[in-house]
Order: structure tokens, then C-alpha cells, then sequence
């Protein structure tokens, strides 16, 4: 049987030899990051996912405010005003936490279908291959000491594959099968550290001076997923409580999000994506059905914004050392079709959360069409001849709040300081 | 003899049309080589040869008793080649997903020896209503069960709202949302309904069998490759025949006459290869329209790019989308009614996707979209001939007859057909190691209406033998040596030569596009140039083979970054985050297994088995579920710990994730 030390030398060797690799090729970059705030140390990426409705969350207009046939489906009074910012009807559980969110409007998706738009925002660009790493991969590259880089938890299209995928997919088309969590929930410690030995035996197997970059690759995925396994053997078994919303049953978005928050209390990963709604947001027929989901997707955010704020990791609050992120990979066409639902549409709004941002602001904007229009870069407000927003913008920007250089990923977007 | 390891050399007078590549001089694998042998093996079968059968094999490859090339054909005469190998290469994640298709409901009971089914609510067994349900008569027996009336309703065959009749039918993946009264019920005989959850996996696992076997029934004949495709017959067992069954019903709204469904009981438990019944001239076409593969998605543009998923390797991508463009599309009512396809399918940016899909779909009209109508309707089908569109409207292939086989006979005789076959064949051999260069060799090799799926396993095994002794000497880590960086880039010497090679046939002033003749290009432009060549999504439908692309990176790597940065960007665009290539994670649980003296559990839920093997590496992902099922197979009959541990271990050895050496 492997004691607790045994277990620790497993995660350090692994969580050095995994970590240690690109943080090495950076220190100009990490350098050059600002010396006055630290940078984040978790990231989530929450995806609304099918294409949540602006018009019901982050860019409420009045009737008046858009063009004939652009649909708004609520009187003006219903629009909530919290903090100086608008709220769709049904977002108002998000009110309290307007201080701490910044919204930003109508980023260019560059595609509207959602295979390519999951390819486009787990990489935040605009122009992906299935080759391509996911931004929170390359995020959680340069980790400290969690056991695992990103997780990904529920994306069903085949686009949110990419080279250091881990994770488990949704039901949806993959059925009702166990995956990835409940086979490691039900795994005796004692196995799991059999596992992470014999992992971390064929890395060493794998690694040395003479090893190609595939090779060596390969040794600090299989370090990885060691320290995975090492790390859940000693952590506290998995045990969501019941987050009660109407829909959860039949979503389990809340229980998801819950596994994110365990896998950051237990450092077992840096960056996690989840996904909302098992892509009902996709609302071809019966757009007003988003309403509900709105309001769920709210309730949602509200119970994890306060358990960020319950929960510490080394002495320190999770909502200080975590940056969230909200976004679907696509958003919804302005006008209803004939089953009163809304087709797809290539812009979509993102909700950023975190210290690191300008918060208790919207930013961005849109016509009375409802697409983009540019803005400033200083202000982030409309700006004629200013800036269109799109997708790569956040990858660079949050690259760059990461302490990275951009470039060297294939970043060639705007950091939005007006953000930051 | 070491020339017959090569591609090409004919092992069996008239066995492969796939002739040599052009690399068949190269220096040929050691034969005997215990790690080339097990790779072979484990490819081919799933199965991993014994010490003792492989000291076998050697002494024959050594003695001359035997060739490489025939132990090749050997393993592809298996029948867990034909069986559990070749389906699992040609239908990929169509083995592991769920089709949508029709929202059947699931029926619940009352207990006790009055037991009554329902769907919402229950009711006495004095008011519910005897019904001879469509499982007891495809079993054979005449049982009859009681069912409460709102439950049953046999004559209600689309959905009631408040207003009346929609446009929605009992049979479709939407019916639970929209029925919100109840109305639909189980129809006669019940066929909309399932008696347990169980029963509704048996009948999906059924529909998932029809495409296993009906390619095993190809592979196993010998038979040319496209007619997987163009076949009326499909191989199915009764529930997949009952399916076919309760669609000829929602499409006459009539129930089935009496002895529709009890014939079944006489078909055989494991299946047959039978036809169909075209309700519709060329109904039928393949694979293509079993269930599993035409109700696999919601509507029509998502069921084509199942089928050109399947059939062409062609992903569902869209790009350069933007809102301007999609708010002016007129009608502006995308998905349900499809208005407007041709305008949408000769927009810019828009043809690339919609001149395939919207053209293909008219060739399965009679198919409606699954979330409205989740059965073939044979009085939408279209008459007469339509054309077909590769990449965009500018790329006709032809004209054919407007149903689902005129379609397949089209589709299967282009030039992406037998590129995707190749590369679905190769791709699981070579995994993310393929160029291709490989991919092309091969397919330019086959022979249309004659090339055997056997044929191309073949070639790709030969091109894993050639190729071999290149992977043993796998390159090392390089460093790179730097200039100082620069904001702009004098475009002269070696990167103008790389520009001029690769580039500015296509980016020399062209409107819209980068201009890559510019005696200077800006930084931003270099990294976006970097990111499109490092990934291969330039240059444009020829992404560079190695080491032609390692020398163009790093030329421009080396012009912007210097020192740690350049390490840096060389990381990430040279390397790509790539590991070595695994097992499809299908072998490597039979791998293990087998190891393990276990059984090979039901279906995991997990990404790693609905990808192309091309994308198939030693990820952190495919590691952990590889040890999470080390760890179900080493468990049981009575291990004690030091066993279980000396399991794992031995489970999770490398050799039994990778073939490589």
C-alpha cells in the first residue's frame, strides 16, 4: 500500500516534469508581466451552450432601440438595471454581482455553426484547425503546482477535441454511459496510485536527452495524468449538493460547475471548461424558452460567484485567484423564423468575472440590427471607425493577463485594456 | 524477399488493386522485429500475438517459410479484421455515439398481476385497453398487455396543439417538447414506445449493429468498397428490422397490417443480409440511410454532414461567417424550412459549406428534418436530376437522379470517396504521424468499383513496414539559433525563397487576401502566416509535408524571435503540443483485457473514440481513461492488492498503448 509520502513524491515528480517544460521557454515573457497584481490561478470557462440570446442577458433593447422585425420579446420595463448596467428580464440573479462581472457585447464568432464555433472559442480564434491547442491548454502549460493543465467537462462536438484534451463529454449523442468522473469517483485510492506509478514508470521511459518533441511530449502527458491520478487518491471524494433551479435535473450544469470547483480546491487542474444547458440554447423552435434558460444559466453564476467566495485554496478565496468566463460559440439571429425561434447568428456575448477585470460595466455594442459596431480601445464604448471585436481578442487579452506574450501562441488579437 | 514487405507485392494472385507508392525503395523494417510484429497484430486484430506465437512468426520470417506480406494477409484473413477492425476504421464514432433520431417514449408499469402500462399517469386496468405490444409479436407470442387509453391512441400520428394539428410528428426528436399535451401516445401496437430503458438501448445498439455488420458483410466478400454505400441490402436482426417497419407505418399513418411484425419472429437472432423495401424509387442507398446514420442528427444540413463526415471525411466547417452577411440573407429562416438554399448556397464565404450541403439534400428530400419528421415520407421525394458540389459552387461533379442511391452513386465515385477511404485506413495505422503525401499514394492506387476494404488495410500496414525504420529514428529536440527580433520583416533571401515556393501563387496582390510579396510584412501578418502553416490550414488544401514545413517555420521563427522566445514560439508552432500516436482506445482496452483475463465492459462515455485517427495521440485524456480501465479490468476474481498493483502495471505498459517503437 502507497503512504501519503509516496504519494506526494509521485505528484511533485509529476507536477515538475509537466509544468516545469514550457514555463522554462517563457521567462522573457513572465518578465515582462505587471509586477503590481499577480496573475490568475484558475480559469473557467463556462459555455452557454447552442447560442445564449443577447437580447435576453447582456444586451437588453427597448422596442424603440431596434430596427423593425428585430425581435424583443419584453416590454422595457422588465429590462433590470443593476449598477448602472442592463439586464435581461430574467438575468436578475446576476444583479448583486454586477460589481464583479464586466460584459462585454458581440464579439465575432467568425462561423455560424456550432461545430466550428466550439473549434473557435475553446481556442479563442477565429481561424482553428482540430489540431490547434485550446487556449486553456496553453493556459494550464504554464501551472504551478495543480496536477492536470485544462479540463474539459460536457462538450459533445468533436471540434472541443484538441491536442492535451482531457475530460469527458456530455450525453447528448454519446448516451448515458459512465465516463471520465465516475469511473474516477469509484476508483479505490489504493488503485489509483497503483495507476499513477505505473504512469509516471512510462514516462520515465519515454523522456531523456535523446527524446523527440513528441516523445518528450508524451512523458509530460503521461506525468500529467499521473499526477492526476495520484492527486485523487488523496483528495476528498466528489459530492455535489443538490443546486435547486427548476432545470437542474434535467441539466446537471450545476453539479458540473461543482466539479470544477472541486478539481480547483484539490489542485487538480488549473483551467476547466464546462458547459450550460446540454446545448438547449439552441433554440430553432420556441426562442422563448431561452427565457428560462437565462434564468438559469443566473441562478447558476449567483451560487458559484458566492461559492468562490466561500471556498479558499491556500488561505486565499477562490473568487481572488479565479477568472471566469462566459460565452456561447455562437449567438442567436436577431429575427424569430417561423416556428418562433431563432436561428444562429455570428456574434456572441461574453461576461468575464475576476479582479483582473474593469467590472460593473457593459462593453462593446450593437445597431438597431443588432451586429456589432466598432469601439474604442481606450473605452471600450461605440466608436465609429473604432475596433470590431472578435474572439481572438480574448485570447490574447487573457493570454497577456496571464504573463504570456501572445504572439508565441499564434495570438494576433487586440488586448482589450479597457478590460484589464 | 524484402521487396514483398513492400506496398503492392501481390501475396495472392488477384488479392489487392492497391499498387506500390512511390517510396517502395526505401530500406525495409527488420521482419523479425518482435516490436513490428506486435504492432502489425495488434492493428489488424485487436489482439496481441503471444510470446510463443511471436518467436513463431520470427523463425518462419527468418527461415523463409513465411513473408511479411503474407503474415499481413494472414492477419486481414481474421475475422476480427473483418468483424471488430474495419467497422470500427470506416464508421468511427458512428459505433460509439447515439443516433437522435424519433423521440420514442419510454412506457412505465403498474405492479401486480393487473399491471397496466402508461406514460404519464396511470390508469385502472378495468379502462386500459388491450394491445398486442410490437415486442411480444416480433418475439413470437401472442401476450397482449393493457395500456391506459391516452397512452395508446393508434390512429394519432402527428402532434396536436392548441390550435390544432402541427407540423410535427408523433415519430420525431422533438416530439417531447412540443407535445406538451400528452397527445401522441405509443400508437398501435405500441411502436412508438419501448417497454423499459433497456429495451430502448437494445433496439439503439441494434441500429449501431445494422452499420457494424453491414460492413463486416462487405469486408468479409471481398466486395468493392463503395457498395458499403450504394447497397439496397443492409445486415440487420429484427429490432432493426422492426424500426424499418414502424417507419413504414408513420409514412402511410396506417397501422401495419396483421403479420407485419409476427413474420419477424422467424428472422434470424444474429441478423441476415436482407433488402429493403423502397417506398420511394432509390429510396435506399448503403449505410447512408440506415437509422443510425440518416436519423443521426436534427435536420437536414446537420444529417448531410454526417454523411459527408462518413462518406468524404469532410468536417462540418464554417468559416468567415459574419453578421452583416448572415442578417441579409433573405428570408432570414435558416433551419426549418431551408428557404433560400441556392441563394445561400452561391453566397461567398457561405458556398464553401452550403453548395454541399443544400445541394446533397435536396438528393434526400425524402428524409425531412429528423426534429420535425423523424422517418422517410415517400411522397416528398424529388423526381428527376440534380447536380452535386464538392467545396463550393464552382465545383460541380455532376448530375444524378434526386433519391438517396442516385446520391451514393454519385458521391462514392469522386475523387474525396476514395481519399477519405485512404485516409480513414491509413490514418488508423499511421495515426498523427500520416502525411499526405501517404494518404495520396494510396488513394491514387484504388480502383474505383473494385478496391476492397482488405485492399486498403493492406497498403496501409505495408506503409507502416516501410516506414518503420524512420520511426525508430525519431528526431531529436533541435535549438534554435536567433536573430534579434523585429517589428517588420524584410522579406529577402530564404524567407523570400519559402514565400515564393509555398505562398504568393495565391498571395501576390490578390483583392482580399494577405499580401505575401511585400518586400515587408508586419509582424501580426507573420504570426498569423506562422499559426495558418503550422497547423495546416495554409497553404490552402496542401498543408506542407515535413520537413518542408519545419524549414518554413523556423525560417520566419527565426526572422521575429530570438532567445528564449524563439524556444518558445518554435514549442508551439513547430511541435504543436503533438505526442506520439496511440491505439484507437477501443484496442487498447481489448489490450488490456486480454491481459487481464477480463471482459471487455459496455461503452464508455468519452471524446477519445469519436475521432479520426489522424488526431489520435498519447493525450492526458486518453492516458487517464486507458488507466481508469486498467483499473476495472485487474479488478475481480479474487486479486489480492500485490496482484491487483502487479496488473495495473503490467496493463498499463506502453506497449499496449502505442504501436510504436
Amino acid at each position: 500500500m502507497m503512504d501519503r509520502r509516496t504519494v506526494l513524491k509521485i505528484m511533485q515528480a509529476a507536477a515538475v516534469t509537466g509544468a516545469a517544460w514550457p514555463l522554462l521557454r517563457e521567462k522573457r515573457a513572465r518578465a515582462a508581466a505587471p509586477a503590481h497584481r499577480s496573475r490568475p490561478r484558475f480559469y473557467l470557462q463556462i459555455i452557454p451552450s447552442g447560442g445564449m440570446d443577447a437580447i435576453f442577458t447582456t444586451d437588453p433593447k427597448k422596442a424603440r432601440e431596434v430596427d423593425n422585425g428585430i425581435d424583443v420579446p419584453f416590454g422595457s420595463h422588465k429590462i433590470i438595471e443593476a449598477h448602472g448596467v442592463r439586464l435581461g428580464p430574467k438575468f436578475g440573479a446576476l444583479g448583486r454581482w454586477v460589481p464583479h462581472v464586466a460584459m462585454v457585447n458581440a464579439f465575432h464568432q467568425n462561423s455560424a455553426n456550432h461545430v466550428t464555433g466550439v473549434a473557435n472559442i475553446t481556442r479563442f480564434k477565429s481561424l482553428t484547425t482540430p489540431g490547434t491547442p485550446s487556449l486553456l491548454e496553453l493556459l494550464g502549460a504554464r501551472r504551478d503546482d495543480e496536477a492536470t493543465g485544462a479540463i474539459n467537462i460536457g462538450c459533445v462536438f468533436d471540434s472541443a477535441f484538441s491536442p492535451m484534451y482531457l475530460g469527458q463529454p456530455g450525453t447528448f449523442v454519446f448516451g448515458n454511459r459512465p465516463g471520465l468522473f465516475e469511473h474516477l469517483d469509484a476508483a479505490d485510492p489504493e488503485d489509483l496510485v497503483a495507476v499513477a506509478k505505473a504512469l509516471q514508470r512510462d514516462a520515465g521511459s519515454v523522456q531523456g536527452p535523446r527524446a523527440s518533441a513528441a516523445e518528450q511530449r508524451t512523458a509530460d502527458n503521461l506525468n500529467e495524468s499521473a499526477s492526476l491520478f495520484a492527486g485523487a487518491a488523496k483528495s476528498p471524494k466528489f459530492k455535489p449538493v443538490e443546486w435547486a433551479h427548476e432545470v437542474e435535473s434535467a441539466y446537471h450544469s450545476g453539479r458540473d460547475l461543482q466539479r470544477a470547483l472541486w478539481l480547483f480546491e484539490n489542485k487538480l487542474s488549473r483551467c476547466v471548461t464546462t458547459r450550460v444547458a446540454a446545448d438547449d440554447f439552441d433554440t430553432h423552435v420556441t426562442n422563448s424558452y431561452q427565457e428560462t434558460l437565462t434564468d438559469y444559466l443566473a441562478f447558476l453564476l449567483d451560487k458559484l460567484f458566492s461559492e468562490l467566495d466561500k471556498r479558499v485554496v491556500d488561505g486565499k478565496p477562490l473568487s481572488q485567484q479565479t477568472v471566469v468566463i462566459v460565452g456561447s460559440e455562437i449567438g442567436r439571429f436577431p429575427r424569430l423564423n417561423s416556428a418562433r425561434g431563432k436561428d444562429h447568428f455570428p456574434q456572441a456575448p461574453f461576461i468575464f468575472y475576476g479582479p483582473w477585470f474593469a467590472t460593473g460595466a457593459t462593453y462593446g455594442g450593437t445597431g438597431r440590427n443588432m451586429a456589432t459596431v466598432p469601439i474604442s480601445m481606450t473605452t471600450g464604448r461605440p466608436q465609429s471607425g473604432g475596433h470590431l471585436l472578435r474572439v481572438d481578442d480574448i485570447g490574447t487579452t487573457l493570454l497577456a493577463l496571464d504573463g504570456a506574450n501572445p504572439e508565441l501562441y499564434g495570438y494576433s488579437g487586440e488586448h482589450l485594456r479597457f478590460l484589464t | 524477399m524484402a521487396g514483398c514487405v513492400l506496398i503492392g507485392c501481390r501475396s495472392q494472385p488477384g488479392a489487392p488493386s492497391v499498387a506500390p507508392t512511390d517510396k517502395a525503395t526505401a530500406v525495409p523494417a527488420d521482419p523479425t522485429d518482435p516490436a513490428l510484429l506486435r504492432a502489425l497484430s495488434v492493428l489488424a486484430t485487436g489482439h496481441a500475438p503471444s510470446d510463443l506465437e511471436l518467436s513463431q512468426t520470427s523463425r518462419d520470417l527468418e527461415s523463409g517459410a513465411t513473408t511479411l506480406s503474407r503474415y499481413i494477409d494472414h492477419l486481414l484473413a481474421s475475422e476480427a479484421f473483418t468483424s471488430r477492425i474495419a467497422p470500427l476504421i470506416i464508421l468511427g464514432h458512428f459505433l460509439s455515439q447515439d443516433a437522435l433520431g424519433a423521440g420514442a417514449f419510454t412506457l412505465s408499469h403498474t405492479d401486480g398481476p393487473k399491471s397496466v402500462y402508461y406514460l404519464n399517469a396511470p390508469c385502472t386496468w378495468e379502462k386500459a385497453i388491450e394491445v398486442h405490444p410490437w415486442w411480444n409479436l416480433i418475439a413470437g407470442n401472442d401476450q397482449t398487455v393493457r395500456v391506459c387509453p391516452d397512452s395508446y391512441r393508434p390512429q394519432q400520428w402527428m402532434v396536436k396543439g392548441a390550435n390544432g394539428p402541427t407540423n410535427f410528428a408523433c415519430l420525431s426528436v422533438y416530439v417531447s417538447t412540443v407535445d406538451k399535451r400528452g397527445g401522441c401516445g405509443c400508437g398501435p401496437n405500441l411502436i412508438r414506445c419501448f417497454e423499459s430503458h433497456e429495451q430502448g438501448q437494445l433496439v439503439g445498439d441494434s441500429l449501431v449493429d445494422e452499420i457494424r455488420s453491414s460492413v463486416t458483410h462487405n469486408i468479409a466478400g471481398d466486395l468493392p468498397i463503395e457498395e458499403i454505400f450504394t447497397s439496397n441490402e443492409t445486415f440487420r436482426n429484427r429490432y432493426a428490422e422492426y424500426v424499418m417497419r414502424t417507419y413504414v407505418a408513420a409514412d402511410t399513418r396506417k397501422p401495419l397490417p396483421d403479420g407485419a411484425l409476427s413474420d419477424l419472429a422467424s428472422w434470424p437472432e444474429d441478423g441476415k443480409w436482407a433488402p429493403r423495401e423502397d417506398l420511394a424509387p432509390g429510396q435506399n442507398a448503403g449505410i447512408l440511410t440506415s437509422p443510425q446514420i440518416v436519423h443521426f442528427a436534427l435536420d437536414r444540413r446537420q444529417r448531410m454532414t454526417a454523411i459527408y463526415d462518413v462518406l468524404w471525411c469532410m468536417d462540418a466547417e464554417s468559416k468567415g461567417a459574419t453578421p452583416e452577411a448572415v442578417l441579409s440573407i433573405a428570408g432570414s429562416d435558416l433551419q426549418i424550412k431551408s428557404a433560400g438554399w441556392k441563394e445561400l448556397a452561391a453566397r461567398p464565404i457561405c458556398t464553401s459549406c452550403h453548395a454541399r450541403l443544400d445541394y446533397g439534400f435536396q438528393f434526400f428530400w425524402g428524409f425531412p428534418d429528423d426534429n420535425v419528421q423523424a422517418y422517410f415520407q415517400s411522397n416528398l421525394q424529388q423526381t428527376g436530376r440534380g447536380p452535386l458540389y464538392v467545396h463550393n459552387i464552382d465545383d460541380p461533379r455532376g448530375e444524378g437522379e434526386l433519391t438517396p442511391q442516385g446520391f451514393a452513386n454519385l458521391a462514392t465515385s469522386q475523387p474525396e470517396f476514395r481519399r477519405c477511404m485512404a485516409r480513414d485506413f491509413a490514418s488508423y495505422v499511421l495515426g498523427n504521424e500520416i502525411s499526405n503525401d501517404q494518404v495520396a499514394s494510396i488513394a491514387s492506387h484504388m480502383t474505383p468499383n473494385s478496391t476492397t476494404g482488405r485492399d486498403l488495410m493492406r497498403a496501409s500496414l505495408r506503409e507502416l513496414v516501410r516506414q518503420w525504420p524512420e520511426q525508430s529514428r525519431a528526431p531529436t529536440l533541435g535549438t534554435s539559433r536567433s536573430a534579434a527580433p523585429r517589428d517588420h520583416i524584410a522579406v529577402t533571401g530564404a524567407l523570400k525563397k519559402q514565400l515564393g515556393d509555398h505562398c504568393v501563387f495565391c498571395h501576390d496582390h490578390e483583392a482580399g487576401r494577405p499580401n505575401l510579396a511585400a518586400p515587408q510584412l508586419t509582424r501580426p501578418m507573420v504570426v498569423d502566416m506562422l499559426e495558418a502553416v503550422a497547423f495546416g490550414s495554409m497553404p490552402k488544401g496542401h498543408p506542407l509535408a515535413e520537413p518542408e514545413r519545419t524549414q518554413f517555420l523556423s525560417a520566419f521563427i527565426n526572422a521575429i524571435w530570438s532567445g528564449a522566445d524563439a524556444d518558445a514560439a518554435h514549442h508551439y508552432f513547430v511541435d504543436r503540443m503533438r505526442a506520439i500516436p496511440s491505439y484507437r482506445p477501443e484496442i487498447m482496452f481489448e489490450l488490456i483485457h486480454d491481459m487481464a483475463h477480463s471482459t471487455v465492459p459496455p461503452r464508455w462515455r468519452m471524446m477519445e473514440n469519436a475521432i479520426r485517427g489522424d488526431l489520435l495521440q498519447l493525450t492526458p485524456g486518453m492516458i487517464t481513461v486507458t488507466g481508469l480501465e486498467a483499473i476495472s479490468a485487474c479488478h475481480g476474481q479474487g486479486r489480492s492488492r500485490a496482484e491487483i498493483d502487479a496488473c495495473i502495471s503490467k496493463a498499463l505498459e506502453l506497449e499496449n498503448l502505442t504501436g510504436r517503437p
